[in-house]
């Protein structure tokens, strides 16, 4: 079968009605694309709503209507969720299935799920049928028990195996009888249950008989009581173990339950943690900035060394103009002193000859030139305002700049960091209040207290049916050498009844050994296929293959078919799939493969050959991938061809997600 | 004008100042209203800023002028930058309180305040030679705005 059509309506991000078409079984694969919190399990979560009436969360447990009914739309009223299957079978036929939920009108807050109506509706080759053939139809096509196998998120695809090692002997029944639905065995062991309830019909007139025969009445008068034994014991056998049953889906679901407050309870540790870093912090900002106002209480002198350092080289400058102008002045002094003298003697100083008209006019023109230069250096060669000026640079030398510059520069670099990790902390740890915000102490310890008091429970009935058990097998003992001592008398009316029992008995072990021989077949073909499977997907060659135990749990073998202990979470994806293609190429009942973040494990060789087998899973295969595990133009362009249809999820806010066609191909 | 005007022995502070340093001691950047006072006169010092002598009105006492500047570092520097100012510095150191605590509360960003980054733009301020120094003299000289 494949799904054709998904429409939905206020189902959890999605407001209003939303039509997805997943094509026409041309091509096996749909993507969608969508980042994390956009709808990705949702859109499983609807499929699975649709056909079987619930939805789960991440860590497994079943989600309330109020959490699948769109937060926008019930808050305008629009307080109803559906989901509309659109589906073709093998044969060719059209089945759609329709879901609602509404709330009561009159219920002011519809929290409950009994707070809202169930509507069903089924349509078969375009005939309504009534509401009450739609389990029957959806368990013809898909039923829920192996559903687990099609519809899956991959985060928990070692769901099945934890199970199977970790979930008990209940639930590893649980999916043992899962995969022998799929593998059609049913089909023989209802045969052998036929056989065997005709065995005891006719052992039951076998016993009535022999009573009217004076010689068989006796033993056959104990038979008889032996057998209503048996069969009180066989009662109580059924009802302890509806009862055993119940008691560990309750223990399941508590469990569930403290699991989600594990993950709370981690929550809380973090935020304690968060909280004291915080408070270190906000003591180690408190001590910067200490340590910074004892330096800011110093900064005045370096806030004013700046404008100092100019006024300095002013000064500075101006008293060497003055040193110079000094240093001048002497120097013509000197020079008029000589000039004055050698006018007045008119003597050449070097010959002794008197001097020329000419040069006593240069002599002349350079004693005024000099007589006027000393006048000006005399104004400029001021010796009180260099003094002055001295006294000056040395006042603003004595204002030292305290050097706590770079001290503060430095606490602000740390206090920035601080501050920037108190935000990161604030943020992660408003992010964590919000998810404690509704968390009952009190009601993790009732549950801790129930979980208890049920495995007590569940402890002490499991003896009981062990106990049970014993005694039904010794009873079936009494009851087999009875049967056969009454059997020996030869009774001549009952020949024929005689014979009608051996032939129902060695039916009935031939349908024992039937059923053996084909479980045993199949487990090993199981073995086989997933083996084969399993080396497509591996890229570790030192792996020779898988190895299945009696509950369909899967062993890794390395090159010497010794089992390998430890494997990672990566290698446990590998190997779930592994057994889920090959239980999809065995299954009797074959459905479209919806997977939930199937790669988010994998490493990138790893995720190129899961992506390179997933188009042989089914005849229709959904990926629900988000961008961390899944590169569109890298990854999806080697099955490109092998696509049918793909979608993105935009996501303006938390509850307007809406699923687009993406239009362009893939190169 | 210079000649008329006196100086203080005590140094005062607006209502509008008064509440900066408040504020700057309240959110843990200066340890006392005095620190924050001073470091306000060197940086309107530096950024060229120039006392204003009647802008007196409306201000209550802050602290003595001994409190202020023990050392008379501030007085010196009043006196050589502005030597208008030589015979009021404490006035002086007054008005520039009040334009510096203006400055250092107009760099806060919300309730965080970066004294390095104040002293980095101060130091561009006086990175061209003569530029804070030209322009204070320059409206010394010509008058002050406002006056």
């Amino acid at each position: 079968m494949i799904i054709e059509r998904v429409e939905f309506e206020n189902f959890g991000p999605y407001y209003g009605k939303q039509v997805v078409e997943l094509g026409h079984g041309e091509q096996p694969l749909i993507v969608i694309h969508g980042e994390n919190m956009s709808g990705k399990t949702s859109f499983l979560n609807a499929v699975r709503w649709g056909l079987y009436g619930y939805a789960k969360d991440r860590s497994g447990a079943q989600m309330s209507l109020r959490k699948l009914v769109n937060e926008d739309a019930y808050l305008e009223g629009q307080r109803r969720v559906a989901v509309r299957l659109h589906i073709r079978t093998d044969d060719g036929e059209s089945v759609v299935l329709r879901r609602q939920c509404q709330a009561r009108v009159g219920v002011p807050e519809a929290v409950e799920d009994s707070d809202y109506d169930h509507v069903l509706s089924v349509e078969v080759g375009g005939n309504v049928l009534p509401q009450s053939q739609f389990d029957d139809i959806v368990n013809t096509i898909l039923p829920e028990g192996i559903s687990r196998f099609f519809l899956f998120d991959g985060e928990l695809l070692n769901e099945y195996e934890e199970l199977v090692r970790e979930g008990g002997a209940v639930a590893a029944r649980r999916v043992k009888q899962s995969i022998e639905l799929i593998l059609g065995v049913p089909a023989a062991t209802r045969g052998r249950d036929d056989v065997h309830t005709l065995r005891e019909e006719a052992d039951r007139r076998y016993r009535r008989e022999a009573r009217k025969d004076a010689a068989a009445s006796e033993a056959a008068d104990m038979l008889e009581s032996y057998v209503a034994e048996q069969e009180g014991r066989l009662r109580d056998r059924e009802r302890l173990g509806v009862q055993h049953e119940q008691t560990e889906g309750e223990l399941r679901a508590l469990e569930t339950e403290l699991k989600r407050y594990d993950a709370l309870r981690a929550d809380a540790g973090l935020l304690e943690g968060l909280r004291n870093a915080q408070q270190e912090l906000g003591e180690r900002r408190s001590q910067l900035l200490a340590d910074r106002r004892n330096h800011v209480a110093k900064l005045w002198r370096d806030a004013l060394a700046p404008r100092l350092r100019h006024e300095l080289e002013r000064l500075e400058r101006d008293r060497s103009g003055i040193e110079v102008a000094i240093t001048d002045l002497s120097y013509a002094e000197h020079r008029l002193a000589d000039l004055t003298a050698a006018l007045s003697e008119a003597t050449c100083k070097t010959c002794g000859q008197p001097m020329q008209e000419e040069a006593m006019a240069r002599i002349r023109a350079d004693l005024a030139e000099t007589a006027r230069r000393t006048e000006s250096l005399r104004v400029t060669a001021d010796v009180n305002r260099m003094q002055e000026l001295s006294g000056t640079i040395k006042h603003l030398r004595d204002i030292a700049p305290a050097g706590v510059e770079e001290a503060i520069a430095q606490i602000e670099r740390e206090l920035g960091s601080v501050k920037l990790q108190e935000y990161k902390n604030e943020q992660k740890a408003n992010l964590l209040v919000d998810r404690l915000k509704n968390v009952d102490p009190e009601a993790i310890v009732e549950y801790e207290r129930k979980r208890n008091a049920l495995l007590r429970h569940v402890a002490a009935m499991e003896n009981d049916l062990a106990s049970l058990d014993r005694r039904i097998a010794e009873g079936e003992a009494n009851i087999a050498d009875l049967r056969r001592k009454l059997r020996e008398k030869d009774l001549p009316a009952l020949r024929t009844l005689k014979s009608e029992i051996e032939i129902l008995e060695q039916l009935e072990r031939l349908f024992d050994r039937a059923i053996q021989l084909l479980i045993e077949e199949l487990r090993a073909e199981v073995e086989r296929q997933a083996t084969d499977i399993f080396h497509r997907l591996t890229t570790d060659t030192t792996y020779s293959g898988l190895r299945i135990n009696d509950m369909y749990g899967l062993t890794i073998l390395d090159r010497d078919n010794r089992e390998v202990a430890v494997r990672s979470a990566g290698a446990e994806q590998v190997v779930a799939l592994s057994l889920i293609g090959a239980l999809n190429r065995l299954a009797v009942k074959k459905g479209p493969v919806i997977m939930d973040t199937p790669f988010g494990r994998l490493d990138t060789k790893h995720r190129a050959n899961i992506l390179r087998f997933v188009p042989t899973l089914a005849e229709q295969v959904v990926l629900l991938v988000h961008g961390g595990e899944l590169n569109r133009e890298r990854d999806l362009a080697e099955v490109a061809d092998r696509i049918d249809e793909e979608y993105v999820i935009e996501h303006p806010t938390s509850s307007r997600s809406i699923l687009a066609p993406l239009k362009e191909v893939v190169a | 004008m210079t000649d008329e005007i006196s100086d203080v022995v005590t140094v005062g502070v607006s209502e509008a100042t008064s509440a900066s340093l408040d504020e700057l001691q309240e959110l843990g950047h200066i340890g006392e209203r005095s620190d924050g006072y001073r470091l306000g006169i060197a940086v309107a010092l530096s950024f060229g800023r120039v006392p204003r002598p009647q802008a007196r009105k409306g201000r209550t006492t802050m602290l003595s002028v001994s409190g202020l500047d023990p050392d008379g570092a501030i007085k010196a520097a009043i006196r050589e930058i502005y030597p208008e100012a030589a015979d009021w510095p404490y006035r002086a150191a007054e008005d520039l309180a009040e334009q510096g605590v203006e400055i250092i509360r107009d760099h806060m960003e919300g309730e965080d305040l970066s004294f390095a980054e104040l002293m980095s733009q101060l130091r561009s301020a006086n990175a061209v030679e003569g530029s804070v120094a030209t322009s204070a003299e320059a409206m010394l000289h010509e008058g002050i705005p406002g006056d």
